[in-house]
């Protein structure tokens, strides 16, 4: 049963700013490092927030302001310009990377901390998780493991992982 | 007994299954008789001919070794017997166990909202996990051990009259009168008394003095075999020599230890059995519960349902003694907002159950849009119904997937107009970890008001055509309860909506109120029509809390 949007007021509001108002929301990073937003003539300092960051780590990221108040919602960073966009990911990536992991070379388990050996897109990384924090299966598909610094590393299709790998996560994953 | 064929029945689909598992079992049991055979034979047929100089050394030595070869191949069987037979029977287990839980699970949906009132959760929760494991442990190995044990007596007892008849039948005359023992004790440990505690003491008693006492028959079973086998083994005063020899009585001793194991296995089982018979009865209870809601054989679908409401001389009582709701007959149109008011215990409540088909009416009928209620189809019928309530239920899982809890297909667009629609996209946002945030059991982690627009954000995405507000904004600070009341104006607009408020204030929406009094509708009109009434009860109402405020 798909919802009739009765709530027309704020999907038009969301669409409005899909079609027209995003792209008219420019961001930069200052010489600071500071995120600006500016959007229908007003700039503000904005940090990122993103909505889903389990789920889905690029898309739907809040700009709030000092105060936490919304100050605009990106859908995804292809709603924006080019510039912004970099801008943006800029900030996303200091908030928190999201690597795409295609091999697992190893799991140890230490005092609290799991010590995670791993090949992405991006080359080989090391990194750490809590005991108790679990891979997670994401909706989109795939899982999703989050390490003590925040950063994210995602696992599109665990199946798809060599069998040694694939050995190596079985046992975090339901 | 007739719970455990029932449960019995549980195997009939796994036949095969059941069938090489049982195969395997057997043939451990059959070859374990063979060791004692071999080593009575070992002694008779090999030691002593070479030991009077009838069998030479060379010839006993080669004998020898077959029967050792003989006793590594029986080993080696029994151990693939093994192998085989655990894996059958505990894959076999779990096959059953799932589905006895999904049978159970599937029933339980079916079940009304009546049987959940009676029930403590935990019993329920019980029924589904301890109780199929325990009947799993049962059929799985409990029934397959009971039956080789009894297949083991038979052939110990074919076994030892072949050997030799008259000790043979000193040994096995008493095992039927030791199982019958066992199955008494089996019936007098069946839990009957209301009284816990004496029930307990007096089960403990019971198996504290039967189990001794039972050991004690076993053994002195094989004190009378030695009595009876001794003067045979010595030979008798008159000349004649051994009737029994040395190699029949090793032999005999040793299955004589073999009569001890499946002797135990059938007393503990008489406990499983009783225990899986309790288990049995509780799982039992739940399946042969029938559903008091029944859906009619062709149920029509209201596709969608436009919201009319009428309740036609309705009368309703939960406990078919006390009435709760006494001919209360109103109509409601579509997208008309009713406010439901009255003292507490007036029926309010019992009003929206039977809107939503909680409960059937005892006495007249509640129609949708023009058709019985007891005409549509439950499921389909009750996706077009919302609710929101005092205390929001939220599961234990993260905030997008208890919004989507409605509509799981809905996509993170939807989810983010019905949050931002619900006043609740701002505060989900501050959460550490957004709509990805683990909410905890029942939504532990946030607070009455932030869980209650999550709930409003669930159910605009739901989108309903009938809504219902059972005190959705009370209990909640000010500033909260302005936040809620937003969200729920943005909710209310276009469906039928119940709305049951004890504050008079926040109906301020309605089109019309229905005060309920000791289960009548007794005032029926717009908030300023029911003050203009000098004598009714919501003028009353209104007058207390606005002297209150």
């Amino acid at each position: 049963m798909k919802p009739t949007v009765y709530f027309e007021a704020i999907a038009e509001e969301l669409r409005t700013f899909e079609n027209r108002e995003w792209n008219a929301l420019r961001l930069e990073q200052r010489i600071d490092g500071q995120l600006w937003a500016t959007h229908r003539g007003e700039s503000r300092a904005v940090f990122v927030k993103r909505c889903f960051p389990w789920s889905e780590p690029t898309y739907f990221v809040s700009l709030r302001d000092s105060d936490e108040n919304e100050f605009a919602l990106v859908r995804h960073l292809t709603d924006l310009d080019p510039a912004s966009s970099h801008a943006l990911e800029q900030s996303l990536a200091e908030a928190g990377f999201v690597l795409e992991v295609v091999g697992i070379d190893s799991v140890e388990e230490e005092v609290e901390i799991r010590h995670w050996k791993v090949q992405t897109v991006q080359g080989h990384r090391s990194f750490q998780t809590r005991l108790d924090d679990w891979p997670r299966q994401v909706p989109g598909g795939g899982t999703l493991i989050r390490d003590v610094a925040g950063d994210l590393y995602h696992i599109g299709d665990p199946a798809s992982l060599d069998k040694k790998s694939r050995d190596l996560l079985w046992a975090f994953v339901d | 007994m007739a719970v455990i064929w029932r449960l019995l029945g549980y195997l009939t689909p796994y036949r095969r299954r059941v069938a090489a598992g049982m195969g395997a079992a057997t043939l451990i049991t059959l070859v374990s008789l063979i060791p004692p055979y071999l080593a009575g034979y070992l002694i008779d047929e090999v030691i002593r001919p070479v030991q009077s100089g009838v069998l030479t050394a060379a010839r006993g030595s080669a004998v020898a070794w077959i029967a050792v070869a003989s006793m590594a191949i029986v080993f080696l069987v029994r151990q693939a017997g093994a192998l085989v037979r655990l894996r059958m029977m505990t894959v076999l287990g779990e096959f059953v166990a799932r589905d006895l839980r999904t049978q159970l699970y599937e029933h339980l949906q079916t079940l009304s909202l009546s049987f959940y009132s009676r029930k403590k959760t935990g019993s329920i929760i019980t029924r589904v996990s301890s109780d199929t494991d325990r009947l799993w442990d049962f059929l799985a190995f409990g029934v397959v051990d009971v039956s080789l044990s009894v297949v083991m007596l038979v052939g110990l007892g074919a076994v030892l009259i072949s050997l030799d008849w008259q000790l043979g039948l000193v040994m096995t005359i008493p095992v039927p009168v030791l199982c019958w023992w066992i199955f008494r004790h089996g019936e007098r440990i069946n839990p009957r008394n209301v009284d816990v505690t004496k029930e307990f003491n007096r089960i403990h008693h019971l198996w504290t003095s039967f189990w001794p006492a039972l050991m004690l028959a076993v053994h002195a079973t094989t004190v009378a075999v030695w009595v009876f086998a001794i003067p045979r083994l010595l030979g008798g005063d008159n000349g004649v020599g051994p009737t029994l020899s040395a190699g029949t009585f090793v032999s005999f001793l040793l299955y004589t230890t073999m009569f001890v194991a499946p002797i135990e296995v059938i007393g503990q089982m008489a406990r499983t059995m009783n225990r899986a018979t309790s288990s049995a009865h509780r799982v039992f209870e739940v399946l042969d519960t029938e559903p008091e809601i029944v859906e009619v054989v062709e149920p029509l679908r209201l596709d969608p349902v436009r919201g009319k409401v009428v309740f036609d001389n309705v009368s309703f009582g939960y406990d078919g003694i006390r009435q709760v709701l006494r001919g209360v007959s109103f109509e409601v149109e579509p997208g008309e907002i009713i406010g439901l008011v009255g003292p507490s215990g007036g029926g309010k409540t019992t009003v929206v159950n039977l809107i939503a088909r909680f409960y059937d009416t005892t006495g007249g009928t509640v129609s949708i849009d023009g058709i019985d209620i007891r005409e549509l189809e439950i499921g389909h019928y009750r996706r077009q119904i919302g609710m929101v309530l005092q205390e929001p239920y939220l599961f234990h899982g993260t905030v997008v997937e208890n919004v989507r809890y409605g509509l799981p297909e809905a996509s993170l667009s939807e989810v983010v107009e019905a949050s931002k629609a619900a006043n609740a996209h701002d505060f989900i946002c501050r959460l550490e970890h957004g709509y990805d945030t683990v909410v905890g059991e029942r939504g532990q982690t946030l607070s009455g008001g932030e869980r209650q627009r999550i709930s409003i954000a669930r159910a605009i995405l739901h989108d309903p055509r009938i809504l219902i507000l059972d005190e959705a904004t009370s209990s909640v600070d000010t500033e909260t309860e302005r936040k809620i009341q937003e969200a729920l104006d943005r909710l209310v607009a276009g469906r039928t909506v119940f709305a049951i408020a004890h504050r008079l204030s926040t109906l301020h929406k309605a089109s019309r109120l229905f005060v309920m009094e000791d289960g009548r509708l007794v005032e029926c009109g717009t908030h300023r029509e029911l003050l203009e009434s000098s004598i009714g009860t919501y003028r009353r109402l209104y007058l207390m809390q606005k002297e209150l405020k």
